[in-house]
């Protein structure tokens, strides 16, 4: 029961949770895992120099083309182009890998690169002139090195550089992040709430309440910030499990549906059908072809 | 060398005899008996590989043969495999036929190091070191690269000098390469390096780097403006014959984790002439022996 969908953690044996990897030859090592809907407890990067396809992030479709560089978040189910290209390097890292104080975890949990309030990040990258090969080129001559006192740190600091100087290309590049403010505040508040108990609690009030403020209030941020109401979010959140649960085979409908709480498999499949326009067993269906 | 002294003692005796057909007898007797080399031995041994010539496998003991190449099954077995590989692929591509020309070769005690041109799956330059006991080869490293179709210095990868000399200064030459790799590609002391290179003269075979110590610079400087500085992180081990002398040590070049093996030809003290090549490591996973890449 615990193997709710298939999960992919850190290798054990890896003293550090950070690697930089070929690409390519990740994918063609694991490529019959990789092209099955997981979810990966960790970050990942990929740098694709040369690609093609459709690569899935929570069941949205993100081209691969060449010269990207794709953000991807931790927990997100991922689901790689059987038929794809994918060249070029993946850097995967865990949040115990980067977070090593309050202020990591912050900007790790912000960062439009990872955050959930926005869509996946996918930027533009000629490795030709960006100064951000020197840095992956730095990256993947450390993490060969044999470990000594500073590997650890020397990556983590100049992963720590890669990601505010990928956070400025995508500045560059038009990307909009929400300005800080008190409804971007309570907006962050509900987001962490909401993760943490939306199996169990789905009323809006509930969680106005736990944040010790008005549903109005929090109507007000959310709907500013992002044109979508609380009750939206909170839908759209329990959906997005759903459809995690049922991407992968070993569960039926009824035990997913028990999981989120549904006493009744009927009232579910209701749900599932007026939020996503098909039912659970057609959802199925359509993610394993 | 008592054996060869009977020989002699023998040759002069059927000489008395001024017995002319019993002469020649004794004449290829002689060279029966003589001892070959070890570094003949080798030479022979890998043009072998060419010829498909029969004798030269029985210098290897076929009980104990421990393979380092990571791409070849331990023991004789796993030297008749690779053989049995060339020579299929041969067949379908004449242009696959192996070749083999061993351009240098010395010896250090009972390691026998060759410096060789190969057509082994492809054009290929290649240094071989084999470990004798008691005549027979027990062991063998190797490290392979492609020949590169242009190099920065002009030379090729193994042309230049190949005579053997100042034999009494092998001990000398030797912790001058130790002493290199220590201070300056280890990073001991590195502004130490014209101590070991001669200003005047560094012939370079490395296909990427230019002669003199310039060249060097320039070509480390571009790696290290790129994020990727050449790494040497251990040395396994140093085995010279008079001017040459050989380091066998571990790293990351561009990127990839490598074996460096680094031929020196050593003049009046100073380091003037080198020629190497660096091979990407296979993980330990893949690697068809449990012997390692090193391990001397």
């Amino acid at each position: 029961m615990k193997d709710i969908i298939k999960k992919y953690t850190f290798k054990e044996e890896l003293e550090l949770e950070f690697e930089i990897l070929d690409l390519a030859k990740l994918f063609k090592s694991k490529k019959e895992m990789m092209t099955k809907p997981h979810r990966a407890q960790f970050y990942h990067i990929l740098i694709i120099e040369k690609g093609k396809g459709t690569h899935l992030v929570d069941f949205n479709p993100i081209k691969i083309e060449n010269n990207t560089i794709i953000c991807v978040p931790h927990n997100s189910v991922n689901k790689f182009d059987i038929n794809g290209v994918y060249k070029g390097k993946a850097i995967l890292f865990t949040k115990s890998f980067f977070c090593r104080n309050k202020y990591d975890t912050q900007f790790l949990h912000l960062s439009r690169l990872f955050s959930d309030l926005y869509s996946v990040t996918k930027l533009e990258f000629n490795p030709k002139i960006s100064n951000l090969s020197i840095l992956i080129n730095a990256m993947e001559t450390e993490y060969l090195r044999e470990s000594d006192n500073a590997k650890f740190h020397i990556l983590y600091n100049m992963l720590h550089i890669f990601l505010l100087q990928t956070e400025r290309e995508m500045r560059k590049q038009g990307y909009v992040e929400l300005k800080p403010s008190a409804n971007l505040d309570y907006l962050v508040m509900f987001k962490n709430v909401l993760e943490k108990n939306y199996k169990t609690e789905k009323s809006v009030s509930a969680y106005a309440s736990k944040l010790s403020i008005s549903t109005k209030q929090l109507n007000k941020a959310t709907t500013t910030l992002l044109d979508k109401t609380p009750k939206q979010i909170i839908d759209e959140r329990i959906v997005l499990e759903a459809k995690r649960l049922l991407s992968h085979s070993s569960q039926s409908i009824k035990e997913i549906a028990y999981k989120l709480n549904y006493e009744e498999p009927t009232n579910f499949i209701k749900y599932f059908k007026k939020h996503t326009n098909s039912t659970p067993s057609e959802f199925k269906e359509n993610i394993k072809k | 060398m008592r054996k060869l002294s009977i020989l002699i003692l023998l040759a002069v005796a059927f000489i008395a005899c001024n017995d002319k057909s019993k002469k020649e007898d004794l004449k290829t007797k002689k060279v029966e008996k003589m001892e070959i080399s070890n570094k003949d031995k080798v030479v022979a041994l890998l043009k072998s590989i060419e010829t498909g010539a029969q004798e030269p496998a029985g210098y290897i003991n076929s009980n104990k043969y421990i393979q380092h190449n990571q791409g070849v099954a331990d023991g004789l077995a796993g030297f008749g495999a690779i053989l049995g590989t060339l020579a299929e692929v041969a067949k379908t591509n004449p242009a696959m036929a192996p070749k083999v020309n061993t351009v240098r070769a010395f010896e250090d005690g009972d390691f026998v190091i060759a410096h060789t041109e190969y057509n082994f799956f492809g054009p290929k330059v290649g240094f071989d070191i084999f470990r004798f006991e008691n005549g027979l080869i027990v062991e063998h490293w190797d490290n392979l690269q492609e020949i590169a179709v242009k190099t920065a210095s002009g030379r090729t990868q193994t042309d230049g000098p190949t005579e053997l000399t100042d034999l009494d200064k092998t001990e000398e030459n030797k912790t001058l390469v130790k002493n290199l790799l220590n201070d300056v590609f280890m990073g001991a002391n590195p502004n130490k390096i014209t101590d070991y290179i001669s200003t005047e003269k560094y012939d370079q075979h490395n296909p990427g780097v230019k002669d003199g110590l310039a060249g060097l610079g320039e070509a480390l400087g571009a790696l290290a403006e790129a994020g990727m500085p050449m790494v040497f992180e251990k040395n396994h081990i140093v085995l010279g014959q008079g001017n040459f002398v050989l380091s066998v040590s571990e790293g990351i070049f561009m990127k990839e984790k490598v074996s460096f093996y680094d031929l020196f030809r050593v003049e009046n003290g100073k380091v003037v002439e080198h020629w190497d090549t660096v091979e990407n490591l296979i993980p330990a996973s893949e690697a068809k022996n449990t012997n390692g890449k090193f391990n001397f």
